[in-house]
């Protein structure tokens, strides 16, 4: 099996911290977190513009706020945790869906109350104009006769009308609801089990069709792909920004682990010794280097690529552990 | 006669949605109210402004009312206050008034309150604005008033101003102090 398909995962985790060993790590790099920040402050209110969510408001505070969400992601907290810790600062304002409670019953109970209202106030009237059809035609008002009169004549079809109305109404509702609307928020139980990671990137992905410019937002499609096991996938996004690539070791890095595992070894081995030249003594990317040796069968040199890369990560790190498994692999292999 | 009473119906519908949409008129979008007024003010522990070897804590001042004002010299409405809080700083001075330099520069601040005058007992500086957060402060300036046992009994969003002291805030004050 292709040691980069069965690593995948793990050289994402890994090499995060490798490549950015020693400096702080970049809050963008986690694709997983970006894409639950997302759908967490796509549901929040930007106090300064009010208009906005939080995940499209570039204010100051939405920012501040958006680290903030991102550090209680990184720190484990749940969602509701997340919202809660919102709410109890800003108030129920910060959500754009507002909760029912007694404060709220008149805004979402409202429109039902007057549909109803309506639609009983339609039957009395209708009703009450055929009786009178019938029963009091001679003290009818004159202007109101000629209203009165039509209803005497065809007096089945004011029911039937009423009755039409009342499916009507209703029915369209809920068309209208299946279509604008997201009948999956009705079911508490997927409701609560937060944003679906594919639905996130594919929206990302369709996001960035529209704006193509966005280097940042394709790599951390690419991350995401990789993350989600789907090399192929994430070299597509990857060759969108490869002007930027060839500035970047890191990225460069990242580059080879989605060519390697979508299976182009070739590729892979171009652009590990371009990344080399430009920074040869980058952790991540002098590991991936023994990867690719690895891969080849080449052990011996798999060895040495990965003993140089554990002088560079601090000695018994989880980084260091790794790469010593790895060593430990290959020497097996030798033997 | 009595159909024409069915006619009021809707005109009295439309008597009340116009009465709430011209009341919706007259309140100020921006205003958020705050879920923190009558709990405990968040807690902080942060350097202070002149004396960054010094931190300030809400603890500091338990068993006593003060205000809590968020400031910052990149403010424009925090110079419009500025007088407002110099005359509450003189004529209250058994309150103390704490400021709260929020993501601010340290030389700017300093300059500021140089060239403004300092109304403030002592300003806590809180860089990133997280302590900000805490309290839920969205726009700059707003102040707080907190009673003896910690806890926030008042919150003014924007710009104090003498009308704002004398009719919420000095008359809260008296019921709080004895």
């Amino acid at each position: 099996m292709n040691w980069f398909v069965k690593t995948c995962a793990v050289i994402i985790v890994a090499c995060s911290s490798l490549a950015y060993a020693g400096e702080a790590q970049p809050l963008a790099q986690d694709p997983l977190v970006e894409t639950r920040l997302n759908a967490i402050s796509e549901n929040l209110r930007c106090l300064v513009c009010q208009n906005e969510t939080l995940a499209a408001s570039r204010s100051d505070l939405a920012e501040d706020l958006r680290r903030e969400v991102r550090h209680l992601i990184e720190a484990g907290k749940s969602d509701k945790e997340i919202i809660e810790f919102l709410v109890s600062r800003y108030g129920d304002y910060v959500l754009y869906n507002p909760p029912f409670k007694t404060t709220t019953v008149l805004l979402w109970v409202g429109p039902f109350v007057l549909l109803a209202g309506g639609i009983i106030g339609l039957i009395v009237f209708l009703r009450r104009r055929s009786r009178q059809g019938l029963v009091d035609e001679e003290d009818a008002e004159p202007v109101l006769e000629t209203v009165v009169v039509p209803a005497v004549d065809k007096r089945p079809t004011g029911r039937w009308l009423v009755l039409l109305m009342l499916a009507i109404i209703p029915l369209g509702g809920a068309l209208v609801y299946l279509k604008v609307g997201n009948p999956a928020a009705l079911d508490p139980a997927r409701a609560k089990a937060g944003p679906d990671p594919e639905v996130m990137v594919a929206r990302l992905a369709a996001k960035l069709e529209a704006n193509p410019n966005d280097a940042q937002g394709w790599q951390l499609l690419a991350r995401a792909y990789l993350v989600m096991n789907r090399p192929a996938d994430a070299v597509k996004a990857y060759n969108r920004i490869l002007p930027e690539i060839k500035k970047n070791p890191d990225l460069m890095g990242d580059y080879v682990e989605a060519l390697a595992g979508s299976g182009d070894m070739a590729g892979a081995r171009t652009w590990i010794n371009k990344a080399l030249q430009l920074d040869a003594k980058n952790p991540k990317i002098i590991f991936l280097a023994g990867g690719l040796a690895f891969e080849q069968g080449n052990f011996p040199e798999a060895i040495r690529y990965w003993e140089k890369a554990l002088k560079l990560v601090e000695p018994n790190s989880k980084e260091a552990q790794f790469i010593q498994e790895n060593i430990a692999e290959a020497k097996s292999r030798i033997k | 006669m009595k159909r024409f009473w069915w006619f009021l119906i809707p005109l009295l519908a439309f008597a009340v949605l116009v009465f709430f949409l011209a009341r919706g008129l007259t309140k100020d979008p921006g205003y958020v109210p705050s879920p923190l007024v009558g709990k405990p003010a968040p807690t902080f522990d942060l350097p202070q402004l002149q004396n960054p070897k010094l931190t300030f804590a809400p603890e500091d001042l338990k068993g006593r009312v003060w205000l809590l004002n968020v400031w910052a010299s990149w403010c424009v409405s925090c110079r419009a206050e500025h007088p407002v809080l110099i005359d509450f700083a003189r004529s209250h001075p058994d309150i103390p008034l704490i400021g709260l330099d929020y993501k601010d520069q340290r030389p700017d601040a300093l300059n500021w309150l140089k060239q403004h005058g300092n109304p403030y007992v002592l300003s806590a500086f809180d860089a990133d604005g997280r302590v900000g957060i805490d309290y839920g402060v969205y726009g700059v300036p707003e102040t707080y008033v907190i009673d003896q046992a910690g806890v926030i009994r008042y919150k003014h969003v924007g710009p104090l101003t003498p009308e704002v002291v004398q009719t919420l805030i000095d008359p809260l004050l008296k019921g709080l102090t004895p």
